[in-house]
């Protein structure tokens, strides 16, 4: 048996499971598309690589084009050059290339589309199996309000409504604790899938140790710039408020908007 | 004026962006955050006080100095 021809085989079979992850964890989760170990990554891609498979082979099948597998075999089995397989590959290249070329597509297709329908209708939000391993995603962008676990469900609107994120940090530094307070602009998280930093905007901060009950106003210093990135380390916690707009009147020309807490 | 994030944009873009269409607009744009962050903090701000005092205290609804202009295009977002 040759190792490096049984290697690409076995690589060439699982690469359509591998592409259905890839497509299937973009964006906000492609973190958990690297995050499993081998084992686990090799069940979750061979699975999908079956089921494609055996649905492409039988659609090569129905059009008179089957998959001679007596070609794997020889190719996995034999000790020696496999003079038959090779000069089989060689006549039938075109179709070996549209065969993949279909499968990859389809697997793309799936992993894309699987993801857009599991986004649209909030159905890992709802759905605990269908979840992603990016908790800080849900709670960033309030979607945590979907949770069956959660103990707080929102009454009136719904987490579609959220129009934009105001967080209050606090943060520890050698002088004492910081209040950072600003709209949630982005996020990033790190290789363990913890957060790494947060991005705010307008942001302003004041020193905790200032807090007076009696004051009228709080003393804040603004931070003119276009965006305050704050490290995860050096944060001690985090409050999030999540708004939505409203239109305070009707009138097609003297239109006002205003923004209430969602509830 | 209208500015669209990134995360609207290609083929990659994003399902879930952090704010809604409204607020990725508003936030890009530097003149309306300001003016939207001052609110907020404002009824943040009255909103602990009435707290601290004692009272049962709920958050009002609090409006945002947009330019009429704005304020029309933010609704029709």
């Amino acid at each position: 048996m040759n190792i490096a021809v049984s290697t690409i085989i076995l690589f060439t079979f699982l690469l359509p499971g591998i592409i259905l992850r890839r497509f299937y964890y973009t964006e906000e989760f492609s973190k958990q598309f690297f995050k499993q170990n081998f084992f686990e990554l090799f069940v979750a891609v061979i699975v999908p690589s079956i089921f494609l498979h055996v649905l492409v082979g039988s659609l090569a099948y129905f059009f008179n084009n089957p998959i001679d597998f007596r070609i794997i075999g020889q190719l996995l089995t034999s000790k020696d050059y496999p003079v038959e397989a090779f000069e089989n590959i060689q006549n039938n290249i075109g179709k070996i290339i549209t065969y993949h070329s279909i499968i990859f597509s389809i697997s793309a297709c799936i992993g894309y589309i699987s993801k857009k329908i599991v986004r649209s209708y909030r159905i890992d939000s709802k759905r605990k199996i269908f979840r992603f391993k990016n908790a800080w995603h849900y709670i960033l962008t309030g979607e945590f309000f979907n949770f069956h676990r959660a103990a707080f469900d929102l009454a009136e609107d719904d987490v579609e409504e959220v129009d934009f994120v105001v967080i209050d940090v606090i943060v520890d530094t050698k002088e004492g604790a910081v209040l950072y307070d600003g709209f949630l602009v982005d996020y990033e998280l790190s290789q363990t899938g913890g957060l790494e930093t947060i991005t705010l905007k307008n942001v302003q901060r004041r020193f905790l140790k200032d807090d007076n009950n009696n004051q009228e106003e709080e003393t804040y210093y603004k931070i003119p710039g276009h965006i305050l990135v704050i490290p995860y380390s050096t944060i001690l916690n985090l409050n999030f408020s999540y708004y939505k707009f409203v239109e305070i009147e009707g009138n097609e020309e003297e239109v006002e908007i205003g923004f209430e807490l969602i509830k | 004026m209208m500015k669209k994030s990134n995360r609207y944009r290609g083929f990659w873009n994003s399902d879930a962006p952090l704010t809604s269409k409204k607020g990725q607009w508003v936030i890009s744009d530097p003149k309306n955050s300001a003016a939207l962050i001052k609110a907020v903090r404002y009824s943040k701000h009255e909103w602990t006080k009435a707290t601290r005092s004692g009272k049962f205290a709920e958050p009002k609804v609090v409006k945002v100095a947009f330019t009429k202009e704005d304020a029309l295009k933010l609704k029709d977002l």
